[in-house]
C-alpha cells in the first residue's frame, strides 16, 4: 500500500498555506464550483434533484445487498469471457496483476487514471518487479514524473505550475523547456502515444459495474482510457467493492450526476463502457478481460452503521471543491489517497484511525459537502461520529488533552446549572478586561495561546444575553 | 487471492453487523420497469414513439448541443450530400490519408468516391477473414497513421451531443481514437433525446440472454484535458477536431 503520511497533516497543511502558487490554484479551483452550479440550472434543479433522490435509492439498496450484486457482477463477467480477482488486501490485487503480466510476458504497461490503484501502490508495485507502468492521464503522468501524490481527486497535478511541468519534462523526457500549455500538452501527447502503440497491457479504473451486464464504465475526458482499453493485448480493471451498481438503466443516472457534479461537464468527452474482452470477431481489443473487485479495508465501513454511507461515494471531487478547509490546505496536507472531506472519512476507516487522528478535525462542519454531493452523504454527521470515537474510544484512537477534557467538563457542569452560568460571565468579564484591545482580546495567556495565535478571541459581553432578554421581553427598548 | 465465497461471505458477515441498527438508510429496491423481454420491448416502443413525434425539435437541439460540445457541426442534407462533405473537410485539413468503419451508413453514403475524386485513400478497417492476425495488425498500424477517421454512429445522444458506437465486426475501437480528427455521420432515426434512451433502446435488444455488445465508446467532445494549471487543452490523446455530418 502506499505511504501513509495522514499523522502529518498539521505539518503539511502549514506547508501549504505558506506556498503561494499552491494557494492561487486552490482559489482557482472556485471555477469547477461555479460550472457545476451552471450545469445545474441547465438541466434544472427539480431534475437534478430527482436524480440524487434516485441514485441514493440505488446505492443504499445496492450497498445493503451487496454479497448479491457482487456475486451477479462476477457470473457475467466471467459469461462474457471474463475473470475476475477476488482482493481482500492491497497486496492480493497487486500480486494478481503481477501474476497476470508476467504470464504474458508483459513489459510495458499503460495505467488510465484510478484512485484505486493510487491506494493500491500499483505502480510502484509493478516497477519494482522490472514492469514499466507508465500513467497516462496527463495529470497522472506529471505527478508520476514528480513521483508525489495526486493533489485532488480529478484534477491530480493541479498544484504545478506550467513551468514546473516544463522543468519535469525537460529533465526527464529530454524536452525542450517550452512554458506553452499546449505545447508541453503536445509533448506528453508524443511520448505517451509510443507507450501506448508498444504496451502490453492496459490497467484502468472502474467508475461503475453494472451487475446484469458485467459491464465496467470508465469515464475519462483525454482519450487514454480508450487507450487502454483498445490497443493492448490483456486489460485489468480494478475496482473497490462498493463501485457496483444493479442495472444497466442506472449507468444514465450516475453519469448524468458525476460530471456535472465534478468539473460541471453535461458529460466527459469520452465515456466506454466494457464487457469482456473483445468478441472473436471484432477488429481490435483485448484478447483477455480481468476485473480486480478489491475490500481493502471498505468491510469496516460496510460494517458500521453510522459510516456505510461513505461507500455511496463515487469520487467526483465536488466535496473537494466546496471544502473551505480543502480549499487552503489542499490535497496532500491529507496525508493518503483520498483528500478532502470525504477522504477524512474514507482514509481513517482504511488506514485505521489511530493513524488519521486529526482529519475528522479538518472541518468547519459547514456543511457545503453534504449540499454539494451528488449522493448527497451526511459528511458532517459521519465526521462528528468519528470525532465521537476518537474523544471516546479505545486509549489509542483518543485525542485531545487532559485539558481540553477537563474545560469540556466544566462547560457542562456550567450549562446544566444556570447559577454557575451567570456566576462564571460575570467572572470572565471582570478577568477579560486586562486583555482587551479595542473591544477584541488579541491575546490569550499559555495554555490557550494557541487560539490567539491566528485570531482574535471574542469576549464575552458587557451585558449578558439573559439580561438583555429580560428587558426586551418586557416590552422596553433594549441599549 | 481469495476465494469468491470467502469474499462474499466476509461482505455478509459486515452487513449483518448492521442489521436492525436504526442508523442504516432504508434500502428499498426502487421502483423499477420489471426486467422482462415484453416489458423493456414495451418501453422501447414508446421511447421510439416519442422520439418520432418530436424528430425535428430534436434534431435542432442536436445541432445546437453539439455545437455547445465543440463538434463541428456540417448539414449535409442527402447522404451523397454527405460524402462530399467529408471530402470537403478532408480537403480543407489537408489530410492525406483515412480510415473508415464499415457502419451500414456508407453504402448510402459514398465516402470512399469522394475521397478518392480529392486523391485522398480511404482505408475501411475490416480484417481478412483468410488472414486475420496479419490483417488485423495492418490496419492497427493504418489506424494509427491516419489523419482522418470516419465512421456511423449506432445512438446520438441530443442533450449531449453523444455519438455511441459500438464496436463489431467492421468497427474498428480505433477508427474514432487514434487519427487526430473524427468524421461522424448522423442519420435522423440514430438521434435519440437522451443517454436513458439510448441504453433502453439498447436494452431491449440484448436482455434475455443478449449480448450487450463488447464495447461501446461514448463520445461527446474531443479530447482534452485541464490538467496543467487549469487550462482547456484539446487533442491530447484523442481527436482534436470533432465533425458531425448530419445527414438531414
Amino acid at each position: 500500500m502506499v505511504e501513509v503520511l495522514t499523522h502529518q497533516f498539521q505539518k503539511s497543511a502549514q506547508k501549504a498555506l505558506r506556498d503561494a502558487f499552491v494557494q492561487n490554484s486552490l482559489r482557482r479551483l472556485s471555477h469547477f464550483h461555479e460550472a457545476r452550479a451552471q450545469a445545474l440550472a441547465e438541466i434544472g434543479l427539480e431534475r437534478w434533484e430527482a436524480l440524487r433522490e434516485r441514485a441514493r435509492q440505488i446505492k443504499a439498496h445496492t450497498i445493503q445487498h451487496l454479497d448479491h450484486y457482487l456475486a451477479m457482477l462476477a457470473e457475467q463477467v466471467e459469461k462474457w469471457g471474463g475473470k475476475v480477482c477476488w482482493a481482500r488486501t492491497a497486496q492480493e490485487a497487486n500480486e494478481y496483476v503481477l501474476q497476470v503480466a508476467r504470464r504474458h510476458g508483459v513489459r510495458l504497461i499503460i495505467k488510465s487514471k484510478s484512485m484505486v490503484s493510487e491506494e493500491m501502490g500499483l505502480t510502484h508495485v509493478l516497477e519494482e518487479a522490472g514492469v514499466e507502468a507508465v500513467e497516462t492521464d496527463l495529470g497522472e503522468y506529471i505527478i508520476q514524473l514528480a513521483r508525489e501524490r495526486p493533489f485532488h481527486i480529478i484534477a491530480p497535478a493541479i498544484h504545478k505550475s506550467k513551468e514546473q511541468v516544463a522543468d519535469l519534462f525537460a529533465q526527464r523526457l529530454g524536452a525542450e523547456p517550452v512554458t506553452d500549455i499546449p505545447a508541453l500538452a503536445g509533448i506528453a501527447r508524443r511520448a505517451l502515444r509510443e507507450k501506448f502503440v508498444q504496451a502490453d497491457m492496459g490497467i484502468t479504473g472502474v467508475n461503475f459495474a453494472v451487475a446484469e451486464t458485467g459491464t465496467i464504465a470508465i469515464v475519462t475526458n483525454e482519450g487514454n482510457g480508450r487507450m487502454c482499453t483498445s490497443m493492448p493485448r490483456v486489460h485489468i480493471a480494478i475496482m473497490g467493492m462498493e463501485k457496483v451498481i444493479p442495472r444497466w438503466e442506472d449507468l444514465a443516472v450516475f453519469l448524468a450526476l458525476l460530471t456535472r457534479a465534478a468539473t460541471g461537464q453535461r458529460i466527459s468527452s469520452y465515456v466506454t463502457f466494457v464487457t469482456g474482452p473483445r468478441r472473436s470477431d471484432e477488429e481490435d481489443g483485448p484478447e483477455e478481460f480481468h476485473l480486480v473487485i478489491l475490500d481493502n479495508g471498505r468491510r469496516r465501513l460496510l460494517e458500521d452503521p453510522e459510516l456505510q454511507e461513505a461507500l455511496y461515494c463515487i469520487r467526483c471531487g465536488a466535496c473537494l471543491n466546496a471544502c473551505p478547509v480543502y480549499g487552503k490546505v489542499g490535497g496532500h496536507a491529507y496525508g493518503w489517497v483520498y483528500p478532502g472531506p470525504i477522504g477524512s472519512i474514507v482514509t481513517p476507516m482504511l488506514v485505521g484511525l489511530p493513524k488519521a487522528k486529526d482529519l475528522p478535525y479538518a472541518s468547519s462542519l459547514c456543511g457545503a459537502c453534504r449540499e454539494v454531493c451528488p449522493l448527497r452523504i451526511n459528511i458532517p454527521h459521519m465526521l462528528l461520529a468519528l470525532r465521537q470515537r476518537l474523544a471516546e474510544g479505545a486509549p489509542q484512537e483518543r485525542k485531545g488533552s487532559l485539558l481540553e477534557k477537563a474545560l469540556m467538563r466544566g462547560w457542562l457542569f456550567l450549562v446544566e446549572h444556570p447559577w454557575a452560568f451567570g456566576l462564571a460571565g460575570r467572572v470572565a468579564s471582570l478577568l477579560q478586561r486586562p486583555l482587551m484591545r479595542n473591544g477584541r482580546i488579541p491575546w490569550l495567556p499559555p495554555p490557550f495561546n494557541g487560539w490567539t495565535r491566528s485570531r482574535d478571541f471574542p469576549p464575552v459581553a458587557s451585558r449578558p444575553f439573559r439580561a438583555r432578554w429580560k428587558t426586551l421581553t418586557r416590552g422596553g427598548t433594549h441599549d | 487471492m481469495t476465494s469468491r465465497e470467502a469474499f462474499l461471505a466476509q461482505v455478509r458477515y459486515a452487513l449483518r453487523q448492521t442489521r436492525g441498527k436504526g442508523h442504516a438508510p432504508a434500502a428499498e429496491d426502487p421502483p423499477r420497469i420489471p426486467n422482462t423481454l415484453p416489458a423493456w420491448q414495451l418501453e422501447a416502443e414508446q421511447v421510439r414513439r416519442r422520439l418520432l413525434a418530436q424528430r425535428e425539435d430534436l434534431l435542432l437541439r442536436l445541432e445546437r448541443m453539439a455545437g455547445l460540445m465543440n463538434w463541428k457541426v456540417v448539414r449535409a442534407g442527402t447522404p451523397q450530400g454527405a460524402a462530399e462533405a467529408v471530402a470537403q473537410i478532408a480537403q480543407q485539413v489537408g489530410a492525406r490519408s483515412a480510415v473508415r468503419t464499415a457502419h451500414p451508413v456508407f453504402a448510402r453514403a459514398p465516402v470512399e468516391d469522394a475521397l478518392r475524386s480529392a486523391g485522398i485513400p480511404c482505408i475501411l478497417l475490416a480484417y481478412d477473414a483468410h488472414d486475420p492476425q496479419e490483417s488485423r495488425l495492418r490496419l492497427r498500424q493504418s489506424a494509427i497513421q491516419a489523419h482522418l477517421g470516419i465512421t456511423g454512429v449506432d445512438y446520438m445522444v441530443a442533450e449531449t451531443a453523444t455519438a455511441i458506437l459500438l464496436a463489431r465486426r467492421g468497427v474498428s475501437r480505433l477508427a474514432s481514437l487514434t487519427p487526430p480528427r473524427h468524421i461522424a455521420l448522423v442519420e435522423p432515426e440514430q438521434v435519440v433525446e437522451t443517454l436513458a434512451d439510448a441504453l433502453t433502446l439498447h436494452k431491449a435488444q440484448f436482455l434475455e440472454g443478449g449480448d450487450p455488445g463488447g464495447y461501446l465508446s461514448l463520445i461527446s467532445a474531443p479530447s482534452r484535458t485541464g490538467d496543467i494549471e487549469q487550462t482547456i487543452v484539446v487533442g491530447v490523446h484523442g481527436p482534436q477536431e470533432v465533425y458531425l455530418v448530419a445527414v438531414w
